[in-house]
C-alpha cells in the first residue's frame, strides 16, 4: 500500500536525514588518529607505475611480516590535483593520507614557512643512510638537516646518441669533450636533422649542464646561485648549440608537457634529432616510444669541457613521505623502507619501469648488470653506478619551484629565442628570486 | 447553475477559514506554522551559506592576511592589494586579459553580428538550413573548454598541426602559433572567436527577430536601401542586444581560464598570462593564499565595475 507523505512526515524525515548527515560528517571528520596504530592506511600517488611500486612493497614479505593486519588504500590522482589536495588537506589539518608520493619539484611547497607537515625520517632511517646515493634518494626531500622523503630512483644524467649514424659519419666514439660533440654535430646536422633538441620551455637542460659545470640554482645557504659564471657558461653553451654551432634545434613542446610530449618523441622517431642527455626516466621514453631504433643507440657519461666537468648530474625523482596526520607512522615507514631500502622493493621498479635504484646493495643483482638491448649492449647499470658517486648535492629551497618557473619564463625562453643573453637574464633573475624569498 | 458563494457572499472568492483554525488543523500549532516555510528553505540557505557566503567572506578576510603555505595567517591590512599594483606579472596579466577583452569586443562581436545577419538574410533562404546553422553555431559553446583546448593544441602544433600543414600545402611559411610571443595571443583570440562566435550570433539573431518587419517595410517604402535600413533602423533597435553581448564578452574575458591554461600555460614568457591562471599559479604553485585571494577580489571588482556600467548603459538606452 502506498503511504502518503505528509508535510509532518517530510519534515521528520528531513530532520532525521540532516541529523544523520551531521553525525556521519562528524564521524568522517574524525580522520586518522595522531601517531596511533591505525590498521587502515591511505596512500596517494599520481603515477600508476609508482603506485604499483608501492603496492608491491605492501605485498612484500618485509612489510607483511610486520603488519599483516594493516590494509592500505592506494589512490591515484592527477599530478596537479594530488599535490594541491595534499597541501590543502595538510593546511586544513584534516583529510591527508598517511603516505604520499611527492614529486621533486613540488617538495619546496611543503617547506615554506616554519612548520613542515611531514614526519622526519632521519632517525627511522638509521644506518640505512649509508646504503643509498643521498643526492638522488633523500637530498631533494630534505630540509634543515631533516629527511622528509625517500626516493628509489638514481637519476644520474648521461648522454645518449645514435651510434649508427655517428659512426657512419666517421665520428670517433665515445666523446671525450664537448668540442668533439660539436665537431660531430657539424658533420651530421643538416637542414632537416640536428644533433640535439634543446628545450625552450623547460629549465631541465640548463639545470643538468650547470650541475656538470659544478653549480646549482641555490648555494648551501639557500641563496640564489644561478648567476654563478658556471651557470652562465652552461646557458650560453645551450644557446650556442642552436645559434652559433647550429647543431641543435628547439625541442617540440606542448603547454601540458614541456619536456617530452608526443611531438618530441615523434621528432626522434623521424630522426630529426639523434642525441640527447638525461636521466634513466628520460631514456625510458625512447625505449617505449621509439622502439624501431633498438640497438642503434648507446650511452656514455657527460663529456668534459663545461666548468668543473663533472661526469653526471641529477635530474628528477619522486619521494615517498609520511604526513603528520598519519594514523600509523611505524607501518607507513615500514612501507617506505620495504619499497626503497630493500633489494626486492627497488628491483621491482627496475623491472617494471627501468628505474635504476638509488639503493646501493641492489647493484649486486645480476639483473642490473645485464647489457641493454636498446642501447647497443651497453651495461647501463654499471655506467650509472660508476658515476653515481659524482652526483652533485641537491640544494633545496622553499622557493625552488617558484624559481625554476621564473627561470623558465625569464631566462630559458628568452635566451633560447635569441632575445637576450645568458649573463643578463641569469643576473637579473637574482632580484626576482629575492622577491620570491621576501614574499614567502 | 448558480455560482457557489462564500461566507462573504462573493462568487468565486477563495474560502478562507479563520487563521487559527486552519493552522491548528493542518499543522497542529501556530508557532510551527510560522517555522515551517523557513524549514523548507533551510537546505537551500544552508548550502548557500556553506558553499557561497562563507567562502566569499572567508576569502575577503584572507585577502587581508599573509597566508603562505602552512604558516598561521597574520593580518597585514591592505598589503596584498598594494602588492597587486607593484606586481609586474599581475599588471602584465591584467594587460593581456584586457587585450583579449578588447579583441572580444571589437573582433568577435562584429563578426557575430555579421553571422547573425547572414543567417537571417536572404543568404540562407531555407528555414531548415537556418535551423542547421543555429545548432552548429551553438555546438562550440556547449563543447567542454578542455576538449576545445586539446583540439586546438593539435591544430596549432608547429610541427604536425593542421594549420601549418595547410600553410605548407599552399606554399606559405609555417608559423609557431603557440611558441611565439607575438602569435600566442593571436592563437588564443582565434580559439575564443571559434568558441563564442556562435552563441553571440544567436544573441544577435534573437535581437534581430524582435525587430518588427513593419519597420523595415516602412523604411523600404520611404526609399531606404538595405544599407540605410541597416544603419538607421536595424542597428539602433539592436542597441540593447549589442550592449548585452559586449558586456557579456568583456566579463567572460576577465574570467577566462581553461583556454590559456591548457593551450599555452601562460607562455611563452608570460605572453598569454591571464588573470585567472595567474591566480591559480599564486594560489596553488606558490601557495600564497592571501595574495591569491586579493587577486580574486581584484577580478571580482573588475567584474562588478563592468556590470554596473552595463546596468547604467541599459537604463540610458531603455529610456
Amino acid at each position: 500500500m502506498k503511504r502518503k507523505l505528509t508535510r509532518r512526515g517530510f519534515l521528520k524525515a528531513g530532520g532525521g536525514a540532516l541529523a544523520g548527515a551531521y553525525a556521519l560528517g562528524l564521524a568522517g571528520c574524525g580522520g586518522s588518529e595522531q601517531g596511533g596504530s591505525s590498521k587502515n592506511l591511505e596512500f596517494w600517488g599520481f603515477d600508476e607505475g609508482r603506485v604499483d611500486f608501492a603496492r608491491a612493497a605492501y605485498k612484500s614479505k618485509a612489510f607483511k611480516s610486520k603488519h599483516g593486519d594493516v590494509k592500505i588504500n592506494f589512490r591515484i590522482l592527477p599530478y596537479e590535483q594530488m599535490h594541491n589536495k595534499l597541501l590543502t588537506a595538510l593546511v586544513s589539518g584534516e583529510g591527508a593520507p598517511d603516505i604520499a608520493d611527492i614529486e621533486i619539484s613540488r617538495f619546496s611547497l611543503f617547506i615554506k614557512g616554519d612548520h613542515v607537515p611531514l614526519l622526519g625520517l632521519k632517525k627511522r632511517m638509521g644506518d640505512d643512510i649509508n646504503d643509498i646515493y643521498r643526492p638522488a634518494a633523500v637530498d631533494p626531500w630534505s630540509w634543515k638537516g631533516e629527511i622528509y622523503g625517500v626516493g628509489n630512483e638514481l637519476n644520474t644524467v648521461v648522454m645518449a646518441y645514435r651510434k649508427d649514424i655517428l659512426e657512419s659519419a666517421g665520428v670517433k666514439l665515445p666523446f671525450e669533450t664537448w668540442d668533439d660533440v660539436i665537431a660531430a654535430g657539424k658533420k651530421v646536422s643538416t637542414g632537416d636533422r640536428k644533433m640535439f633538441a634543446i628545450h625552450d620551455l623547460s629549465f631541465g637542460d640548463h639545470y643538468m649542464l650547470m650541475q656538470e659545470a659544478g653549480t646549482a640554482y641555490f648555494d648551501a645557504n639557500g641563496n640564489y646561485n644561478g648567476d654563478d659564471p658556471r651557470s652562465i657558461e652552461a646557458m650560453q653553451f645551450l644557446h650556442d648549440l642552436v645559434y652559433k654551432y647550429k647543431i641543435a634545434g628547439i625541442a617540440p613542446a606542448a603547454a601540458n608537457n614541456t619536456w617530452a610530449p608526443p611531438q618530441y618523441m615523434a621528432a626522434f622517431r623521424a630522426e630529426r634529432f639523434i642525441a640527447t642527455w638525461g636521466p634513466p626516466w628520460h631514456l625510458s621514453y625512447f625505449i617505449d616510444q621509439v622502439p624501431d631504433q633498438e640497438g642503434k643507440w648507446t650511452v656514455q657519461e657527460l663529456p668534459e669541457g663545461l666548468g668543473d666537468s663533472r661526469p653526471t648530474a641529477n635530474y628528477g625523482g619522486t619521494g615517498q613521505a609520511i604526513t603528520e596526520q598519519s594514523g600509523n607512522p611505524q607501518a607507513s615507514w615500514d612501507l617506505i623502507k620495504a619499497a626503497n631500502l630493500t633489494k626486492e622493493g627497488v628491483l621491482f621498479d627496475f623491472k617494471a619501469r627501468t628505474a635504476y635504484p638509488a639503493y646501493k646493495p641492489a647493484y649486486d643483482d645480476p639483473a642490473l648488470a645485464e647489457p641493454s638491448d636498446y642501447f647497443g649492449g651497453a651495461k647501463i647499470g654499471q655506467i650509472y653506478s660508476d658515476i653515481a658517486d659524482a652526483l652533485p648535492a641537491f640544494r633545496q629551497s622553499p622557493v625552488w619551484a617558484d624559481t625554476t618557473l621564473a627561470i623558465q619564463r625569464d631566462v630559458i625562453t628568452p635566451v633560447m629565442s635569441d632575445k637576450t643573453d645568458a649573463k643578463t637574464a641569469l643576473t637579473e633573475m637574482k632580484g626576482t628570486v629575492e622577491d620570491l624569498q621576501k614574499n614567502q | 447553475m448558480q455560482p457557489q458563494l462564500d461566507e462573504a457572499g462573493q462568487a468565486g472568492a477563495r474560502k478562507t477559514p479563520p487563521r487559527g483554525a486552519t493552522s491548528k488543523r493542518r499543522w497542529g500549532g501556530g508557532r510551527r506554522s510560522a517555522v515551517a516555510p523557513y524549514l523548507f528553505l533551510l537546505p537551500f540557505f544552508a548550502i548557500y551559506c556553506a558553499f557561497l557566503l562563507y567562502p566569499t567572506f572567508s576569502a575577503l578576510w584572507l585577502s587581508f592576511q599573509k597566508a603562505v603555505a602552512l604558516d598561521t595567517p597574520s593580518f597585514i591590512g591592505l598589503d596584498n592589494y598594494v602588492r597587486l599594483v607593484q606586481d609586474e606579472r599581475y599588471l602584465h596579466a591584467l594587460r593581456n586579459t584586457t587585450v583579449y577583452a578588447l579583441a572580444s569586443v571589437f573582433i568577435l562581436s562584429p563578426l557575430a553580428l555579421a553571422v547573425a545577419l547572414a543567417i537571417r538574410s536572404f543568404l540562407v533562404p531555407s528555414v531548415n538550413l537556418k535551423s542547421f546553422y543555429r545548432i552548429s553555431l551553438f555546438l562550440p559553446f556547449v563543447t567542454s573548454l578542455v576538449v576545445i583546448a586539446l583540439m586546438f593544441s593539435l591544430v596549432f602544433n608547429k610541427d604536425f598541426g593542421l594549420l601549418n600543414s595547410f600553410f605548407r600545402s599552399v606554399g606559405l611559411p609555417e608559423l609557431n602559433w603557440l611558441g611565439s610571443e607575438r602569435l600566442a595571443m593571436v592563437s588564443i583570440v582565434l580559439v575564443g572567436i571559434w568558441t563564442y562566435l556562435g552563441v553571440n550570433s544567436l544573441y544577435f539573431l534573437a535581437g534581430l527577430q524582435n525587430i518588427p518587419h513593419e519597420l523595415n517595410e516602412a523604411a523600404a517604402i520611404d526609399g531606404a536601401n538595405r544599407r540605410k535600413t541597416f544603419l538607421y533602423v536595424t542597428l539602433p533597435l539592436l542597441r540593447p542586444t549589442i550592449l548585452f553581448v559586449v558586456i557579456q564578452a568583456t566579463i567572460f574575458s576577465y574570467q577566462l581560464f581553461e583556454i590559456p591554461f591548457l593551450l599555452t600555460n601562460g607562455g611563452p614568457s608570460d605572453a598569454t598570462l591571464f588573470l585567472s591562471p595567474y591566480l591559480y599559479e599564486v594560489g596553488f604553485s606558490q601557495f600564497d593564499r592571501g595574495y591569491a585571494a586579493a587577486i580574486g577580489y581584484s577580478m571580482a571588482i573588475i567584474s562588478i565595475f563592468l556590470t554596473v556600467i552595463q546596468l547604467l548603459l541599459y537604463r540610458r538606452f531603455n529610456r
